[in-house]
């Protein structure tokens, strides 16, 4: 090789590092609202004292919208990393990693950069998501096939309103075959849950839309068929119960119309127990088939209402973004790798309201599937 | 510019311009309008279904009495299927959303019913309780919803896909088929329907076959469903809906001048005659 061949190549080479040192890793996170609050400390722990920025300043395991700004020496080095994240719902990932056209009514999340303006990319990279992708629409026998890391286990409490309607307070449990009923109608006499014929007055639902785990994973366990078109209620601004046709777009919403003590009517709703915690404390969580939720009576296999967290890969993700799940170790289980995954596992230790997988006596085959011991 | 190339450009730039357009668009499914549901039975081996939307359910309801118009695309059929023998056709549409029609509320079901002998009108399906219908609407509902997230047929205009049978998540036979969770044998949309609204045919394509389904609307109460017309399912596998017709009965007040009018007439020949 001549001394010019040597130049050039070297100077590439220096070219090439420099780029690589200084080429900064942008990943978009998108999914699950129900899982949202684990999702914010499992990424905040990642990037420990590496994050130099978060956006907006001020975001708590409630936000949907959040971006984060630093290095993770671990699975990047020096290299910048921002991961945006913007959360619509489980199914609305999943319609967003396959490609899929988006159906009727729906709008892909835009993200945040850094200085909190509007990032209007719509393609994410990873999706966050309460249960499998054939559960949904979108299976991989009509779309791509999406990557799926199992991550944790995401559990939901039927739970219901604060409002002061005497009936109400006996109403404590609700039974598979009572929540296919109030899924199908939206309403019934508040008697078909206390048992008093004198209860005649409605109690109605409230619930999320269409492109959220939380939705197909409640009519998943309970027989209704996750994808089935449910009817729900939600709160005028008169306090009235009125029928709502699209359903709501977060868990948040739907504890928002529980949490209404000014509304005219009871409701029920379905909620992540994340959310459902912010009714009364958690104290007006149902039964569910006559159990109460508990991380144990989840572990043991008495409480179903409960799915797997997948973390899903759009098709051809590239190396060094899959590098945020799996880490650099890139074990068989995500979970053991020094990536997200094991950050969302460590996570779930100190979680009051999902569960380890690595605790888990029992498992399921796919969503609302028998339970067995493992 | 050799005008044969400048020709050929613009007609590139052109069709450049209409590629979007020709991008197929999503099955496209509103409340209260008419699916068409052609699956096949054991008898057919086709491995596909045929979900047809034929447009608001008010176009049949307000059809004018004894009218009769072709509804689907007739072509599809052909198409899809290579036998009508042992085809299976159902016409459902559901109120799930709109609150202000009284006559029609909320879980309100139009639902057909084979005719045993096809010249004559088949018993009426029952009203049933609000919460009773629900169960049903929800699965009607779900059909036409969930293949919006499907692509239509292109040159139908959204009005028609077709549903592979291996589709778990849209198949045709999950939602209309009968169930074992309640609703008795024969039940369609997981049993929990009164009956089965479907009709199949038996003969193949071209052959003299009449076979028809009446059109009933069902709404919350006790009486019997109400009575719209009928289909007729055309020996080319299209489909002709034919709106009820009205039986003229006179009120009273037009028998007794009719009677008078008659009287009268008698009397004036009589006076004549005499």
């Amino acid at each position: 090789m001549n001394s010019f061949s040597s130049k050039v190549l070297l100077l590439s080479a220096t070219l090439g590092l420099a780029s690589a040192a200084h080429a900064q890793v942008t990943i978009y996170l998108t999914g699950s609202t129900a899982f949202r609050s684990e999702t914010f400390n499992s990424v905040k722990a990642l990037y420990g004292a590496g994050l130099t920025s978060l956006t907006p300043a001020n975001a708590t395991t409630s936000s949907s919208k959040v971006t984060y700004t630093g290095t993770i020496a671990a699975l990047y080095g020096t290299q910048t990393v921002t991961i945006k994240s913007a959360f619509s719902g489980s199914v609305e990932g999943i319609v967003n990693l396959v490609g899929a056209a988006n159906p009727p009514g729906v709008t892909q999340p835009t993200y945040l950069n850094i200085d909190a303006s509007t990032d209007s990319n719509t393609v994410a990279d990873l999706a966050l998501s309460d249960v499998f992708q054939d559960t949904t629409d979108y299976p991989s026998s009509v779309y791509p096939s999406l990557a799926d890391s199992q991550v944790g286990v995401v559990c939901f409490a039927w739970t219901k309103s604060v409002v002061a309607t005497p009936a109400l307070a006996s109403v404590s449990n609700i039974s598979h075959q009572q929540a296919q009923q109030v899924l199908a109608s939206g309403t019934v006499p508040l008697s078909f849950f206390t048992g008093n014929a004198a209860d005649t007055g409605a109690i109605y639902l409230a619930g999320r839309n269409k492109l959220s785990g939380t939705r197909l994973t409640f009519q998943a366990d309970c027989g209704f068929g996750a994808n089935s078109d449910a009817t729900l209620f939600k709160l005028d601004a008169a306090h009235a119960p009125v029928l709502d046709t699209a359903g709501q777009s977060g868990g948040g919403n739907v504890a928002t119309i529980l949490n209404d003590a000014a509304a005219t009517a009871p409701f029920i709703g379905t909620l992540g127990t994340g959310d459902s915690s912010t009714v009364a404390g958690g104290a007006n969580r149902l039964t569910y088939n006559g159990v109460a939720f508990s991380k144990g009576a989840v572990q043991n296999g008495q409480y179903s209402l409960w799915g797997y967290q997948h973390l899903f890969a759009k098709p051809g993700l590239s190396a060094t973004k899959l590098t945020l799940i799996k880490g650099t170790t890139k074990p068989a289980d995500p979970i053991k790798s020094n990536g997200l995954a094991n950050a969302i596992d460590t996570a779930l230790s100190t979680s009051a309201n999902n569960v380890q997988l690595s605790t888990m006596k029992v498992g399921r085959s796919s969503d609302g599937s028998p339970i067995f011991p493992n | 510019m050799n005008p044969m190339i400048s020709r050929t450009w613009l007609s590139a730039v052109a069709l450049a311009a209409l590629a979007p357009l020709a991008v197929a668009q999503n099955f496209s499914y509103s409340d209260q309008n008419v699916l068409l549901a052609i699956r096949p039975t054991a008898a057919n081996s086709s491995t596909s279904s045929l979900l047809m939307n034929l447009g608001p359910v008010s176009n049949f309801y307000n059809a004018a009495p004894g009218t009769s118009f072709s509804v689907g695309n007739t072509a599809l059929v052909g198409n899809t299927f290579s036998s009508l023998v042992g085809l299976s056709y159902s016409f459902s549409a559901v109120n799930k959303t709109i609150t202000s029609d009284a006559a029609r509320p909320l879980q309100t079901l139009w639902v057909s019913r084979g005719r045993i002998d096809p010249a004559v009108q088949s018993d009426p399906w029952l009203d049933k309780s609000s919460g009773n219908l629900a169960n049903t609407a929800t699965k009607i509902s779900t059909l036409g919803s969930g293949a919006t997230t499907l692509p239509a047929v292109a040159g139908t205009s959204g009005a028609a896909v077709v549903i592979p049978n291996t589709d778990t998540a849209h198949n045709v036979g999950r939602w209309i088929g009968s169930g074992t969770s309640g609703g008795g044998s024969g039940s369609t949309y997981n049993g929990t329907f009164q009956g089965n609204s479907e009709v199949t045919k038996l003969a193949p394509f071209g052959a003299a076959e009449l076979v028809r389904a009446d059109f009933y609307e069902v709404t919350p109460g006790t009486a019997d469903a109400k009575y719209l017309g009928y289909f007729q399912i055309n020996n080319n596998g299209g489909s002709t809906f034919t709106a009820a017709g009205v039986a003229v009965v006179p009120e009273p007040g037009t028998v007794v001048l009719a009677i008078s009018g008659l009287a009268a007439l008698v009397l004036w020949r009589r006076r004549s005659s005499n």
